[in-house]
């Protein structure tokens, strides 16, 4: 957490009205949960006519870090305009809702977040109390703000064999930077640099190395986990904190999630997983689906960039991430989506332009926006500040024009989802009590019913056709026909010799797809 | 006799055996406990010896039962959290029974012989003890009152869909011809065995060039879901011993795994008492079968990086000695010496933990009258017919089978090939008890030595403290520092106006220097964090210290895994 935990976030979390929010949508909240800290979190559902267990769901999740106020405003907020639109009884959205679900946890972290909305420093923990430097006590060393300028920032010390030297400004953006001395070179240096702005509370030599919390959600999950001395804020186990069992043990309880979508503060663009070198690698037909999705997503959203979570922040890229978990351990799809980068406005409508992804910024770009505080003194001989070096996440207070910016994507993700149709392909009648037909299954939607990953892992749900069970009337072929996984535009074929002349309706069935049904009528067939 | 033979050899190193034992309760140790009965027994016992023994509830399984914890421990040489332990469970694969009646003969050998077996009082004196008899009630209840085969149910009762087609434990096995248990079905086949001309219960693999008789389906059942397949779908659930969150791996790589690590109940208030007691020091787990002394690890990662050489010396040193206690098992490393094991239960309490941990498996079904170093069939029954009286094999029956038409049905019984007969029990008790007992007998245990203390300066003290660790095990392992679990011991100084200004350890390698300075270690609050103490060593440490002349000072030496000690002195020469 040491050589994480810092720098500038201005943003608090009531400027988004998240209260608010919760206040005007309890009828949306189907479960709650107790987070390690004792605070309560919710899931929530808007779904429509008819009224049916088996419609494939949409998951949402949001506010995985303390630091992500505006991923569980925009969660909200698409949430509640839904609701509200298939209440008014907005065509669109009873189509939309008559077919699907959606179900999110808008902010898995509610400790985080009201912990974060306190203090000006990245924050990616639970809160939970965590010895970060082994030594017995825990949080008892934060990072502090020595020069009281309102930033967490690092710290120099001058010092004859300091091994840093100030170089100073010769381009526009007027900023002292430090660089190592080459002393093969003649330079001098006179500095020594500390990472970390603080104060050294427990005397230990380091500084700002056991700070508050704890604990990150996102490195929790049963993907690739790490303990935390290889993987900072991994928890004592995967799964140990009592948010990510809730959000685990829920979506393992519900095969009917068709497609995962976490939506995060930073990032501006969509990734799909994975999310490490040391991850599974994502199979190439999965690859292809997932860029077709962000194909879509860039058409339906300002944003421009999609690209393998690995490629993308750094914060997304740690082990145990949920991400990964969604897609490789549980066998869902599931990507996620990041509301902020380094946008434009549209001159005239004043609309946000994601030219950019967080990562393509030049340094130019990002001191415009997040500026850089000059190194001042706190004592005789030692500064501090320099670049807020996570400046690039800042999301400026207020930004309300975030909240609604994947609506009109996230609807249309319903008709990306696997549909399954059957038909007669051909029949023949054998006798005047006895006819054979060769039915065909195909999928029509964008996904396969299942990932290629999920397979691999053993966590797909098979395409069964049953025949109806209290009927005798099949004569020749297996009563449960097992069609695997189906790819987008993939068939499958069977025959069946049928006796007798009652009507009978037959349909596929797979928890996470569009079914439709098909009645056999054995009078019908020639 | 011989198992009696050890134990004299083990007790009589030091102290002289009790004449009498004079239990306060009674209990046939020749004998299996289902759940209830398991626990009226150890109620009898906590209520017998209420100075000794304490039962708690560590939590609840998957169904709800009690996972029971026995403390064991004197109270008046210090509370049990304050001294050593040792953790000791059964039963995670809930039909491997055993281990419960041994951990409880061990609650009984301890309370019985306390105050009157001189090593095993010391042992209350220096250490605790926390027994877990059962942790997977649920299975273990089923094993004694449903119909099994001696392999299940291995698992807890976590429905899981075996067969991914959307339905959970829809087709398990069943007792076809109501004879309590599930045993083997074989129809005629030209495909499948044949028949051993000596004894006709026996099956043998078909000779190349001939036909077959017998084709054996594994265990008695139909095919319930239609599909086409027969028992592929059975009853849970989640292997508690691959659980753990050391070199886990998700279901598909291996199998029983779970979703998760310590997904399960059982497995998680079981991790969650470990860590709440990190004073546990040695791990002992009992499973069946096979006559092993296993320790960690159980996968090629762990394996490769291997156990650092201290470490390693420690558990080669004690599985040594089991030699005198259980000289017909033998002492393996999980991975190369059985088969690969991901989230195995010692490999998190030895990897993460750092704790000496061994697993025992009970008994071995191998009866080998013609010495040819294999147990044949024919031998196993004949084993049956000689020795068990005919208990343990249901012979060949006809049955009229739903699907598979006419068949036979017969095999081994539940309560045999992985567990000893009832009478057997009892030595099998005493042997693992002696053994386990000997692997807490080396737990850490520290003392003061000499203690040197010097004026340097006015009211500036050098004061030199020698800790002995007199026993195998350090105070902690080389794995708990390399994992960051182990926090460093420390001496606190306590007394009015006292600061300790430094300190060192005081190296007394041939040729160095007193004034060598080998390490500084950190002080905080007049305590000294100096590391850890080896096995069978000595570790000399220096104090620098500010205290008016003849003060009085208190010194604690404490650990994480070693009794506190405390000794008092005066600030002079």
């Amino acid at each position: 957490m040491k050589t994480i935990l810092i720098f500038i976030f201005f943003l608090t979390a009531s400027s988004l009205d998240l209260k608010a929010n919760l206040e005007s949508a309890p009828s949306l909240i189907t479960k709650s949960f107790t987070t390690s800290l004792g605070d309560e979190g919710h899931l929530w559902e808007v779904s429509g006519l008819p009224l049916d267990d088996s419609k494939p769901v949409i998951f949402l999740i949001g506010g995985l870090r303390g630091d992500e106020p505006y991923s569980v405003a925009a969660i909200e907020h698409f949430m509640i305009s839904l609701d509200q639109d298939y209440r008014n009884g907005d065509a669109a959205a009873v189509e939309l809702l008559s077919r699907v679900t959606f179900r999110a946890i808008p902010g898995l972290n509610p400790s985080g977040l009201k912990l974060a909305a306190g203090i000006s420093e990245m924050f990616p923990w639970n809160g939970v109390p965590w010895d970060d430097d082994d030594d017995g006590f825990k949080d008892e060393d934060p990072p502090f703000d020595l020069n009281g300028d309102g930033v967490i920032g690092s710290v120099r010390i001058e010092k004859p064999w300091g091994e840093w030297k100030e170089v100073l400004p010769k381009d526009d953006l007027k900023i002292t930077k430090m660089k190592k001395a080459d002393f093969v070179k003649g330079e001098k240096g006179g500095w020594i640099l500390r990472d970390i702005e603080g104060d050294d509370s427990d005397g230990d030599g380091l500084y700002g190395e056991d700070g508050l919390g704890g604990i990150s959600l996102d490195r929790n999950f049963p993907y690739n986990w790490q303990f935390p001395y290889s993987n900072s804020g991994g928890g004592p186990f995967a799964v140990s904190e009592s948010e990510v069992k809730f959000v685990v043990d829920e979506l393992l309880a519900s095969p009917e999630v068709a497609f995962i979508v976490n939506v995060r503060d930073l990032g501006a663009g969509m990734a799909y997983p994975m999310s490490n070198e040391s991850s599974d690698k994502t199979p190439q037909k999965d690859k292809k689906i997932f860029e077709a999705i962000g194909e879509r997503f860039k058409q339906q959203t300002p944003y421009e960039s999609f690209f393998m979570a690995k490629d993308g922040p750094e914060s997304w890229s740690k082990k145990g991430n949920f991400l990964d978990w969604a897609y490789a351990g549980l066998g869902r799809w599931s990507v996620s989506v990041g509301l902020w980068g380094l946008p434009k406005e549209h001159e005239e409508t004043g609309e946000l332009i994601f030219e950019k992804a967080w990562h393509q910024v030049s340094e130019k770009e990002w001191f415009d926006v997040v500026g850089y505080q000059d190194w001042t003194s706190y004592k005789e001989g030692e500064d501090s500040s320099g670049w807020p070096i996570y400046g690039k996440s800042r999301i400026p207070d207020g930004e309300t024009r975030l909240t609604g910016i994947l609506d009109s994507w996230l609807k249309s993700l319903v008709g990306e989802l696997p549909i399954l149709n059957i038909a007669i392909e051909e029949s023949e009648r054998l006798s005047s009590e006895t006819v054979k037909v060769k039915l065909r299954v195909w999928n029509s939607g964008l996904l396969s019913t299942d990932s290629d990953m999920s397979s691999r892992i053993r966590e797909s749900s098979n395409v069964w056709v049953r025949f109806p069970e209290s009927d005798s009337m099949l004569v020749v072929g297996l009563p449960q026909i097992n069609l695997g996984s189906l790819e987008p535009g993939e068939s499958k074929s069977w025959e069946w010799v049928l006796k007798g002349r009652k009507k009978i309706e037959v349909s596929p069935t797979h928890p996470r797809s569009f079914v439709n049904s098909l009645t056999i009528d054995p009078k019908e067939i020639k | 006799m011989k198992f009696f033979m050890y134990f004299l050899i083990f007790t009589l190193c030091a102290f002289t055996p009790p004449r009498t034992i004079e239990p306060k309760v009674n209990i046939d140790f020749s004998t299996y406990y289902d759940y209830e009965e398991m626990r009226d027994i150890l109620i009898d016992l906590t209520d017998a010896y209420p100075e000794l023994l304490t039962l708690d509830v560590m939590g609840q399984s998957r169904e709800g039962r009690d996972i029971w914890i026995v403390t064991v421990n004197n109270p008046l040489t210090g509370e049990h959290s304050s001294k050593p332990a040792m953790y000791i469970d059964a039963n995670t694969h809930g039909n491997e029974i055993q281990g419960s009646e041994i951990s409880i003969f061990t609650i009984y050998y301890l309370a019985t012989r306390f105050n009157k077996d001189e090593w095993v009082t010391q042992l209350l004196n220096d250490y605790s003890f926390y027994i877990a008899p059962t942790v997977n009630p649920d299975s273990r209840h089923r094993f004694f009152h449903e119909p099994n085969t001696p392999h299940s149910p291995r698992q807890n009762i976590r429905p899981f869909d075996n067969d991914r087609d959307g339905y959970f434990d829809e087709d398990g096995p069943e007792d076809l011809n109501g004879d309590g248990e599930i045993t083997q079905m074989r129809r005629k086949s030209i495909y499948g065995n044949q028949v051993s001309s000596i004894d006709p219960r026996a099956m043998e693999g078909k000779e190349f060039d001939a036909y077959g008789e017998w084709e054996v389906f594994w265990t008695e059942g139909i095919d319930n879901d239609s599909d086409g397949s027969i028992n592929e779908d059975g009853l849970g659930g989640v292997d508690l011993n691959r659980q753990w969150p050391w070199d886990w791996a998700a279901d598909h790589k291996q199998y029983g795994a779970g979703p998760y690590m310590l997904s399960e109940p059982e497995a998680h208030i079981t991790a969650a008492f470990i860590r709440e007691h990190p004073n546990i020091a040695a791990v002992q787990s009992y499973h069946n079968a096979g006559n092993m002394i296993l320790r960690p690890p159980g996968t090629k990662e762990s394996s490769e990086r291997g156990l650092s050489s201290k470490d390693k010396r420690v558990m080669d040193f004690m599985a040594e000695r089991a030699e005198n206690f259980l000289p017909e098992y033998e002492y393996l490393e999980v991975y190369s010496g059985l088969y690969p094991v991901n989230g195995g239960f010692f490999d998190w309490t030895y990897g993460e933990l750092g704790i000496f941990s061994f697993t025992n498996e009970l008994y071995s079904f191998n009866p080998d009258y013609d010495g040819d170093g294999y147990s044949s069939q024919i031998e196993k029954l004949k084993w049956n017919d000689d020795v068990a009286h005919g208990t343990c094999f249901a012979d060949w029956e006809p049955y009229n089978h739903p699907e598979l038409g006419e068949i036979e049905i017969g095999g081994w019984k539940s309560f045999c090939t992985r567990t000893p007969l009832p009478d057997e029990l009892f030595d099998m008790a005493m042997q693992n008890t002696l053994f386990t007992l000997m692997h807490a007998s080396f737990m850490p245990k520290v003392e003061f030595g000499e203690i040197d203390i010097v004026e340097i300066d006015r009211n500036f003290w050098r004061v030199d403290v020698q800790l002995k660790n007199v026993s195998a095990m350090p105070t902690a392992s080389s794995q708990g520092v390399r994992s960051g679990y182990a926090h460093s011991d420390k001496i606190c100084l306590e007394g009015a106006d006292l600061s300790v200004a430094g300190a060192r350890e005081k190296n007394l390698r041939p040729g160095q220097s007193l004034l060598f300075i080998a390490s500084q270690f950190e002080i905080r609050d007049n305590c000294v964090h100096l590391g850890h103490v080896d096995s069978y060593s000595q570790k000399w440490v220096t104090m620098f210290v500010e205290g008016k002349r003849n003060k009085k000072v208190n010194m604690i030496f404490s650990a994480q895994k070693a009794k506190s000690i405390n000794s008092n002195f005066n600030l002079k020469d």
